[in-house]
């Protein structure tokens, strides 16, 4: 087990972090012990079967759990001691997501959509446009600005959703199985779009996955059995897409 | 974010729950502010009737002997045995009145009603009354005359009466017939309106003595005296006791004023009004829950939807002020909607019943201040449900 080194700009610092769920006997530890560094501009891909507590980091990577022991430091700041209120300003201009479920606000144009998180951060309407119609274009989806979520496809869908969540300029991207739901030339294209995101404009991205292929396509692999993690590597053999085909890298970063 | 927008589009977007769940807050406000507005117009129309009469009059009418001795006199004690109360007020009482010159009295007049029929040519005006009275009368009444004078000896009609004995021919001079006496018609009243109960139209007033003598009555069915001005009523009435408990001993008489029996009126209607309106507010409650269970049911639909929002920054405040617009707005469209109905409704039943009626300021400002209420107060428990909301609890939901 080859834990990658730490590196100096660190952005996710955890200690002996621990999440239990109930009381008593039936007290259930979802998380023990986790200690994890990620930092600036890595791609993180986060494995697991069901049940080995990853969707409980990410949920608390995410401010959307609380740790019950431990300590959770973001950009230096210690998350577990703010305030709820804290936490949701923090999630909202910090860290962004992409959910398995598509999860576009169906009433809302692509836009609209896009523009949302700016809109909860106060952002004024001007910038915000700009900033949605961007991420837009970076995501390759500009085209569908003015569309409403039933008009698009799945991909097409997620790949607004990507743009939704880089459009503030989060420090921090989760990805929760973000090509779940979708066939395998969709999902191809949107784990192009992570890469490209990460590879391009350095965003930190941790995706959460039961699907070895996908993390294939990570940087870093973190792997979770019953709460502890079980491995933590460097990705010897990554795949890069390429114009929606896989292509594999090799450990020395050159074409197979 | 545009809370409103976000709920009008919720709201539009579920237009036939919306309507069913703002029917509860429309029928609630319809039934309030009918009630309330048609209530105040009845107010409104006794108090232009009895404002017509003259806050000045008082009525003095016989009664049961007073039991208490609190006027110092002891003689009634043994009369109250009384069934029915005969009059004993007589023309002599109105004579003492009238001449024991009082500062603070103008003038008096005594009236009895002649339990007759009157007819011309032999058609009967069977919903005509008779009234002897004295020629004070009609001014204390504030009638005026369309033609000729009350007289001694002939016989005034109300306008209604006179036009349909005689159409448009002039009836000065002419006679009608009260149990087979004719008199000669020597005036003819403008149309007016009298105080409820009596219309001046459809009266014809006979000189006292002779409605007496046509009913053997000795005496009168009550008399009014008028105070020189409103403000001199309570002293008006204080003069007139005096001068009828010399004449009256057991006080076995009772003096009203116009005021008394106006307050009396009004608060009976206000207490009737007040009352009605209660239980419609009733109905405003049951629509209130009605808007608390589809804004649950809303929430719970909407779990998802909140998640999302707050995985992407929102706060709980957004969420609490999104859902409680949606169920405010709601309240707010079934109260305007409610209001409108009203305004239709008071209108129509104004007409039908024939008091000018229309929706009062006061009305439709506490009813839309009443909706927004009912939106805000049962809002707020689906929309903290809502916003208290944990993001990865919502987001479970898949």
């Amino acid at each position: 087990m080859a834990l990658a080194e730490s590196k100096v700009d660190g952005l996710i610092d955890v200690q002996g972090l621990g999440r239990r769920y109930g009381e008593g006997e039936a007290a259930v530890d979802a998380l023990v012990d986790v200690n994890l560094s990620i930092a600036r501009g890595e791609m993180v891909a986060l494995m697991g079967p069901s049940g080995s507590g990853k969707s409980t980091l990410m949920n608390i990577l995410g401010l959307f759990d609380r740790a019950t022991s431990g300590s959770y430091a973001l950009a230096g700041t210690d998350m577990l001691r703010l305030s709820a209120k804290a936490q949701a300003e923090f999630r909202g201009r910090r860290i962004a997501f992409v959910f398995q479920g598509i999860h576009l606000l169906p009433r809302l144009t692509a836009l609209a959509n896009v523009e949302l998180p700016m809109a909860y951060a106060r952002m004024p309407k001007d910038s915000r446009s700009r900033a949605a119609r961007e991420a837009l274009a970076l995501l390759g989806v500009e085209s569908l600005a003015n569309r409403y979520p039933s008009q698009i496809s799945g991909g097409q869908a997620q790949r607004v959703a990507i743009a939704r969540a880089i459009a503030p300029g989060p420090d921090l991207l989760l990805a929760d199985e973000p090509t779940g739901a979708l066939d395998r030339k969709s999902g191809r294209l949107v784990l192009q779009a992570f890469q490209n995101l990460h590879d391009q404009i350095g965003v930190t991205v941790v995706i959460v996955t039961h699907d070895p292929l996908v993390a294939q396509h990570a940087e870093r692999l973190i792997e979770l059995e019953d709460g502890h993690v079980i491995d933590d590597r460097i990705v010897s053999d990554r795949i890069i897409v390429e114009d929606g085909h896989d292509s594999h890298l090799g450990p020395d970063g050159g074409s197979k | 974010m545009n809370a409103l927008g976000i709920a009008w589009d919720s709201i539009w977007h579920h237009r036939t729950r919306s309507f069913l769940t703002a029917l509860g807050i429309v029928i609630g406000v319809f039934a309030v502010v009918t009630l309330t507005s048609l209530g105040g117009a009845v107010k409104t129309y006794v108090n232009s009737k009895f404002s017509g009469i003259g806050a000045n009059l008082i009525t003095v009418v016989t009664s049961l002997p007073s039991s208490g001795s609190h006027h110092g006199f002891g003689h009634g004690g043994g009369r109250n045995a009384f069934v029915s109360v005969p009059s004993t007020l007589t023309p002599g009482d109105l004579n003492a009145i009238l001449h024991l010159h009082q500062p603070a009295i103008a003038t008096a007049t005594a009236t009895i009603a002649v339990p007759d029929l009157i007819s011309h040519a032999g058609s009967i005006a069977n919903n005509a009354s008779i009234l002897g009275v004295t020629a004070p009368y009609f001014g204390m009444q504030n009638v005026s005359f369309e033609k000729g004078r009350f007289t001694h000896t002939g016989i005034v009609l109300g306008s209604s009466l006179a036009k349909s004995f005689f159409g448009k021919t002039d009836p000065i001079g002419k006679t009608v017939k009260v149990a087979d006496t004719a008199y000669p018609v020597t005036g003819v009243l403008k149309s007016a309106q009298g105080a409820p109960g009596s219309d001046p139209d459809e009266t014809a007033y006979l000189p006292l003595q002779t409605a007496m003598a046509l009913s053997h009555q000795s005496t009168v069915t009550d008399m009014v005296i008028s105070a020189k001005t409103a403000q001199l009523v309570p002293k008006a009435v204080k003069e007139a006791t005096a001068i009828l408990l010399k004449r009256h001993p057991s006080h076995n008489f009772k003096i009203e004023t116009a005021q008394e029996i106006l307050s009396t009126v009004t608060s009976t209607t206000s207490v009737i009004t007040d009352f009605l309106a209660g239980i419609a507010g009733i109905s405003l409650l049951v629509g209130g829950i009605g808007i608390m269970n589809i804004m649950l049911v809303t929430v719970s639909e909407r779990f998802r939807e909140i998640g999302v929002r707050k995985a992407l920054g929102a706060r709980d405040g957004d969420i609490l002020v999104q859902f409680l617009s949606e169920s405010i707005l709601l309240a707010f469209i079934g109260g305007f909607l409610g209001t409108v109905l009203a305004g239709i409704a008071t209108a129509v039943v104004g007409k039908a019943v024939g008091i000018p009626a229309a929706l009062t300021t006061q009305s439709v400002v506490v009813a839309v201040v009443f909706s927004i209420a009912v939106g805000a107060v049962f809002g707020v428990l689906p929309a903290m449900r809502a916003a208290r909301l944990m993001p990865a609890e919502a987001l479970r939901t898949d």
